[in-house]
């Protein structure tokens, strides 16, 4: 049986699709047996992300509507056998699925995946309560601002009585130079009011913008830092025990480098 | 050795975001036509009405959709054609 | 002056104790500044009240409570057989001796809400968007950057401790005070108080 993973966050805008196809790109590089369940119905984006938005022929309504078989709808994604999309409908709104039936759909996906990774929508209305409903835990994503980190508690409240305890913590988006001046919370901050474990930290970092452009997860390509603190993350998941990545806030020699070219 | 240092730092023959820009087209193009159904059933109304003049089509095996592909979207029609019309092509 | 009126919560739910000796007029009075300062306590219209003195009032008497009640989103709740006696006499004493202190051992998130009639005593902290609303005191075993409202039924004697005060908002029965500008992170548990009519915070004792 695999495991059901939500990823989740209450607030938009702060990564949560981004890390759904990292991490689950990272397990799938590994060898691991992924499906990827995109739960914004009405406003996909998971495929997009993960380059796949022309493969789409049936989607998870369809499923859930009984219009066609799990098996039609799920995308397997050519550049990495053993990863899967199952996207979401485009043309409907959150109401047209129910908590139960996405218990049920998970379910079924944990018999033949060793992971199910579920990109949560923002917000705390039916989208979120689908969202987490046949998840086995949680992963919170959030970014070093006050905005984001006061919906972050929210949801943690709400997972909390929904009998979803324990999530882990991803903040994203860290500029380590403004961390350094104090113009951005750090990481102890943000644990402190949060008291949830920390299970990684991502740095801002340009190659996300260019790697969604290609529709090209950014961790499997080795050029980023980005690429790094999501391949950290997918191996803490599986349990090993990975240190922080230390950020550097003056030039490494690759950023200097590109400049040189020009880059 | 320029382009490997070009490709070490994932720069391509085309920029990303012209890369962006192409795909969000054609999946803009995917995304509005399904948004609104009726626009399907309005194209497919038109398309009978002009078709007609030239021959009698089957309308109710009429079959009209988009597809998808990586490079593009095209508008596939099949229609039955039960006869073609006389005059229409006629003009002198 | 004595109070004529007061709220008890039991294990039958929140009663409304009213001294009959007190004219009726200032009780009505006194229920009235009570329920203004409650503020949002019964706002959310899911307060069943029972009134055990009611089987003792006139009619016209029932009446003018029953439209306080309306007007402050109370409801009101026909009382069951009990010993009403020994209620009424409760009433004449100092309220302090209230055993039904509500302990809760876990961090408040953002969201969520404690509301208590008597003290409430926290054992984590109140993030901020969480709030914590007594009739009694707040006691915060922890940082507190949420709202808490003590006296939430007017008691201008209640107060608010915290081992970090750092509360966006904090309330002490009708009167509302905000968080300095200038946020010194307090290195000493504090507690807020209302001395000659204003809040202030002191350290804890």
């Amino acid at each position: 049986m695999g495991e059901v993973i939500v990823i989740t966050s209450g607030k938009g805008g702060v990564g949560k699709t981004t890390t759904t196809a990292n991490i689950g790109t990272g397990f799938a590089l590994l060898g691991k047996k992924v499906v990827l369940v995109d739960a914004d119905i009405g406003l996909r984006n998971l495929d997009v992300v993960m380059g796949l938005e022309n493969r789409i022929v049936y989607d998870l309504v369809d499923v859930t509507d009984g219009n066609c078989r799990l098996k039609q709808a799920l995308i397997r994604d050519k550049r990495y056998e053993t990863l899967y999309l199952l996207p979401a409908a485009q043309t409907r709104d959150k109401n047209a699925v129910n908590p139960d039936q996405m218990k049920q759909l998970c379910q079924e996906l944990a018999q033949d995946f060793d992971y199910v990774i579920i990109d949560c929508p923002a917000g705390i209305e039916q989208g979120f309560r689908n969202a987490i409903a046949g998840a086995d835990r949680a992963i919170i994503v959030t970014t070093p601002e006050v905005s984001a980190v006061r919906d972050a508690d929210r949801i943690i409240g709400l997972l909390e009585s929904e009998g979803k305890h324990n999530p882990k913590l991803i903040v994203n988006r860290i500029r380590p130079l403004m961390v350094k001046k104090g113009d951005m919370m750090d990481i102890d901050d943000i644990i402190e009011i949060l008291a949830v474990d920390l299970l990684g930290i991502i740095p801002e970092d340009e190659y996300i913008v260019i790697s969604t452009n290609r529709g090209e997860p950014a961790v499997a390509s080795p050029v980023s830092l980005a690429s790094t603190a999501y391949k950290n993350i997918v191996g803490r998941l599986m349990g090993e025990n990975i240190p922080l990545m230390t950020l550097e806030t003056n030039d490494g020699f690759f950023e200097r480098l590109k400049r040189v070219f020009r880059f | 050795m320029f382009e490997l240092i070009q490709k070490l730092f994932g720069k391509d023959s085309s920029s990303s975001k012209d890369i962006a820009k192409e795909r969000l087209r054609l999946v803009l193009v995917h995304d509005r036509v399904n948004v609104s159904p009726q626009f399907m059933e309005v194209l497919k109304d038109d398309m009978i009405r002009v078709i007609s003049n030239y021959m009698d089509i089957n309308e109710k095996d009429m079959e009209v959709s988009l597809t998808n592909s990586k490079s593009s979207v095209a508008l596939i029609a099949n229609i039955p054609v039960n006869r073609m019309k006389r005059g229409m092509y006629n003009q002198d | 002056m004595r109070d004529g009126v007061v709220f008890k919560g039991s294990k039958d739910g929140l009663q409304l104790v009213i001294d009959m000796a007190t004219d009726f007029d200032v009780i009505i009075n006194q229920l009235k500044s009570k329920l203004e300062a409650a503020g949002e306590f019964f706002a959310n219209g899911n307060a069943v009240v029972q009134v055990p003195s009611a089987k003792d009032m006139l009619p016209e008497q029932q009446q003018k409570l029953v439209a306080l009640f309306d007007e402050y989103g109370l409801v009101w709740q026909d009382v069951k057989e009990c010993d009403f006696d020994s209620l009424a006499d409760d009433v004449n004493q100092n309220s302090e001796e209230e055993s039904n202190t509500l302990i809760i051992s876990k961090t408040l998130r953002n969201g969520q809400e404690v509301v208590h009639s008597n003290s409430v005593v926290i054992i984590g902290d109140v993030n901020p968007g969480a709030k914590v609303i007594a009739g009694g005191d707040v006691t915060i075993n922890g940082t507190c950057r949420g709202v808490a409202h003590a006296g939430a039924f007017g008691d201008e004697t209640a107060t608010i401790t915290a081992s970090r005060l750092l509360a966006s908002q904090i309330r002490i029965a009708g009167l509302i005070s905000r968080s300095p500008d200038k946020l010194d992170i307090p290195e000493y548990a504090e507690t807020a108080r209302i001395r000659d009519g204003v809040v202030v915070i002191e350290p804890a004792r």
